[in-house]
């Protein structure tokens, strides 16, 4: 707690006050002024206000009662009354100005805070075909005005919480409060007043102190920079977190399948979004895999192959001298370095990678006889499919997932992918997230919750919510296309 | 009740459905055979009405305690230190009726797939991974075990493309052993059919009446024993008796020998699948005896039982080095069986009414 200081009568103690508790900072500036011959003072950081709100809604209003009462009236958006000096330096670094008069152990906060906001746009790692093209920016107002523009109900709560000792970064908690479970509500909300840290970093620092299992490999909040993801999210009863400064919101709980839903499955026609969508899985699959799958075959289980493909491979392994397993490797790390390289490289450069990995590595290693060309492509299936998902952290899990599978497969062959896959749903039907199950609704299995995990069911058929965050109504429409049964 | 340690009746159905298909499906048309010759699937049915009968007994005894799970029930009945005794008893029949079932596994990776991976190299594994799934709660576990009993779908179509195969003269004479032998064959169907015990211990945490709960033990072995007809039904057609008695693990034959398009050896394909399968029986009893002996110590939680219950599991596995010992532990198991799922529960049932110790109905 900050000790509470009340404020002198007179000015100059009261403006060596702030000076000092603000060690005389250069950027703290005073406007003198005289009206009706008491002396005033305007004191505001340079840095934090907005020159123009200064002069328009203050200073003009100021001038215009010169010659009014002592207790001016300000035009700014809000101005209220304190006494409290050491409130009134918490708003000074908030970019809001004091006023104070001579004589009086009173002063105002005038909200003067400069905003500089970036224009809404499509985020450039979720992008979709049809569907809105707005994303967050780094403004917390911002973003719950898209979502509140959207969920007009006078259920959408917001929650401010300020965490961090030093940098009070300011986190919005979303939630409907008819819909979402209130354990849930709560959980949140401790775990986020526990946090207790000089800095906060959002969202990557609160999804840390906030989640479960802070072991796993599996991100366990959904993060997205798509105010429809949002919406959506939150009329299934989860809560949305925002933080000022960050341009994505953190969903908590999700499940892993999650992770597999793109906006996009909701714009097109559902036997197309369906067919996508067991792709997309279906890759999850592929990316950790079938590295290993192929190093078993190779080594262990040849036999399993028709004669003429495994003439074909014997063939294309005779001049490698190394076994499958430190070929796959070799060029699972090359592809990472690649591709973390590709993220890095300002894009002017980038096409460099394109000619280094494309030309260089694809086809000179296998020239040089270090890699063979079943390998290169069993390497570049898997990277291509660990791309399909759309959440980034899933990815780079997912990623990482597949190289215990191949020491996995390159030991024990078969039997290692099928031990690997059990040690991994045992890992996945373990966790859980704020009290719901991770893997839901596989596990516990749920049948009913099926219709948008695998496939998306037509939205007239999804008539309840899904069971994993425990909303308070499960129901979420009834019949729709009642005007079928009239004909 | 703890909330968080009960699981519901559909999961207790595919649990004991999991339970009880266990290593015997590769063997048992094999062992069925050599006594029943032709009949082999009506001894299978007569082994499930048996199976039936051995649950309904065992949950007439479990029906007088409905929040009791056996070691409470025998400390209630045979008092205090005969009881802890039977506890102990029951916590070594179900670790050695593990260890049979893990060492019967081991058996089969070691002949078809990895003839060369040491023995303690495959024990590891499985020691690692019972580790990890028992350690969980109760419903964690079910929740795993749930996912892995669907597996006996792929299991089942794989063995279903048998059918091309199937050569109904083979069969003929139905009762060419005769029913002596027929009905005898029926034993070797009630051993493969053990697992289902698993619910003398879960019992009282499944939700729902006792009658519920018979029904799903009662459906799950009705199932397991279709199955079971239809495997042997299969593998007593596809091959001609002649083949058959030189077939140990007739199912992996059968596998082998169809192409599967673009796979030529679908076995590959099957035996992970039964190995995960496996994997899951063999947990249920890791479950069973680290309960018991966290009951014995009054710990609230069966965690910290667990790796001294693999561990412990996995020695005796690694111990026998030939064929012989490793067979007399299934036979000691499978012997021990008989005495603890039917003669032991049929005594304290009686004992029980007897003394007219049962617990007061809330």
């Amino acid at each position: 707690m900050t000790p509470t200081n009340q404020a002198f009568s007179e000015l100059k103690m009261n403006i060596s006050y702030v000076e000092q508790s603000l060690y005389c900072t250069d950027d703290l500036k005073q406007q003198q002024l005289l009206l009706n011959g008491v002396q005033s003072v305007l004191l505001y950081i340079d840095s934090l206000v907005d020159q123009e709100i200064i002069q328009t809604h203050v200073l003009t209003a100021l001038n215009s009662q010169a010659h009014s009462e002592i207790y001016p009236s300000f035009t700014t958006l809000e101005s209220r009354k304190d006494t409290d000096l050491q409130r009134g330096i918490d708003s000074l670094i908030q970019g809001k100005c004091l006023y104070i008069i001579d004589g009086y152990p009173e002063f105002y906060i005038l909200s003067t805070e400069k905003m500089y906001v970036r224009s809404t746009t499509e985020p450039e790692n979720e992008g979709v075909i049809r569907g809105p093209h707005n994303g967050f920016v780094e403004q917390l107002s911002v973003n719950l005005n898209l979502i509140r523009r959207q969920i007009i109900s006078p259920s959408l709560i917001v929650r401010y919480f300020n965490v961090g000792e030093k940098t009070h970064t300011k986190i919005a908690v979303v939630y409907l409060q008819d819909l979402a479970n209130p354990e849930l509500v709560n959980e949140v909300k401790e775990r986020i007043t526990s946090i207790s840290s000089d800095m906060v970093l959002a969202p990557g620092f609160i999804e840390e102190f906030m989640e479960d299992n802070p072991f796993s490999l599996f991100p366990q909040q959904l993060n997205t920079e798509r105010p429809d993801r949002v919406i959506a999210n939150l009329m299934e009863g989860r809560v949305a977190i925002l933080a000022e400064g960050s341009p994505s919101a953190l969903i908590a709980p999700v499940t892993f399948f999650a992770f597999y839903q793109s906006p996009d499955d909701y714009h097109g026609r559902w036997i197309v979004s369906s067919f996508l969508r067991l792709i997309r899985m279906m890759s999850f699959v592929i990316a950790f895999t079938l590295p290993a799958v192929y190093i078993a075959t190779i080594s262990f289980h040849s036999a399993i192959l028709p004669i003429e493909l495994a003439h074909t491979i014997k063939k294309s392994l005779q001049n490698i001298p190394f076994p499958a397993l430190v070929e796959a490797m070799l060029l699972e790390l090359i592809f990472e370095v690649l591709r973390e390289a590709g993220v890095r490289l300002p894009s002017r450069v980038g096409q460099t990678i394109g000619i280094v990995g494309g030309l260089v590595i694809g086809d000179a290693i296998v020239r040089a006889g270090l890699v063979s060309y079943t390998m290169i492509i069993v390497v570049s299936l898997t990277a291509i499919s660990s791309f399909l998902v759309p959440s980034h952290e899933m990815s780079s899990a997912v990623r990482i997932l597949r190289f215990p599978m191949m020491i996995g497969a390159a030991l024990f062959g078969y039997i290692g992918i099928a031990f690997g896959l059990v040690i991994l749903t045992i890992h996945l039907c373990k966790m859980e997230n704020f009290g719901s199950p991770y893997f839901a609704p596989v596990a516990p299995f749920r049948l009913a919750d099926m219709k948008d995990v695998w496939i998306r069911f037509p939205i007239w058929a999804l008539r309840g919510r899904p069971h994993d965050a425990r909303p308070q109504r499960l129901n979420q429409q009834k019949f729709s296309r009642s005007w079928k049964k009239r004909e | 009740m703890n909330k968080e340690t009960t699981i519901t009746r559909g999961q207790l159905f595919l649990l004991i459905l999991k339970f009880e298909i266990g290593v015997d499906i590769l063997s048992l048309p094999y062992r069925i055979h050599l006594i029943s010759k032709g009949g082999g699937w009506i001894s299978v049915f007569l082994g499930g009405f048996l199976i039936q009968l051995v649950i309904l007994l065992c949950w007439l005894l479990m029906r007088r305690f409905p929040s009791s799970s056996i070691y409470d029930i025998v400390t209630l009945i045979m008092g205090k230190w005969i009881g802890k005794l039977l506890i102990i008893a029951y916590v070594g029949y179900f670790l050695l009726m593990g260890t049979s079932v893990l060492v019967n596994a081991y058996g089969v990776i070691n002949r078809w797939m990895l003839q060369d991976t040491p023995r303690w190299a495959i024990l590891a594994l499985f020691l690692f991974s019972s580790i990890y799934l028992v350690r969980q709660k109760l419903r964690i576990i079910a929740r795993v075990l749930v996912l892995i009993s669907f597996l006996v779908l792929p299991m089942m179509v794989l063995i279903s493309y048998g059918l091309k195969e199937v050569n109904l003269l083979y069969l003929l004479p139905l009762t060419e052993a005769g029913w002596p032998n027929i009905i005898s064959g029926s034993t070797e169907t009630l051993m493969a059919m053990f697992g289902f015990e698993f619910f003398l211990v879960v019992f009282p945490m499944v939700e729902g009446s006792s009658g519920g709960k018979l029904k799903s033990v009662a459906s799950a072995s009705a199932v397991v024993v279709l199955l079971y007809a239809f495997t042997v039904f299969i593998c007593s057609t596809a091959f001609s008796p002649q083949q058959l008695d030189l077939m140990p693990e007739p199912v992996i034959y059968l596998l082998r020998s169809i192409p599967l398009g673009t796979m030529d050896r679908a076995d590959f394909l099957f035996l992970p699948i039964w190995l995960i399968s496996i994997f899951g029986a063999i947990c249920g009893y890791y479950y069973t005896a680290s309960y018991g002996i966290s009951y014995l110590f009054k710990q609230k939680h069966h965690k910290k039982a667990v790796p001294y219950v693999v561990l412990a599991s996995c020695i005796i596995a690694y111990l026998p080095q030939q064929k012989e010992k490793l067979e007399l532990i299934s036979t000691i198991s499978n012997r021990s069986a008989y005495f603890f799922l039917m003669i032991l529960p049929l005594l304290l049932l009686v004992l029980s009414y007897i003394m007219k110790r049962k617990e007061k109905m809330i």
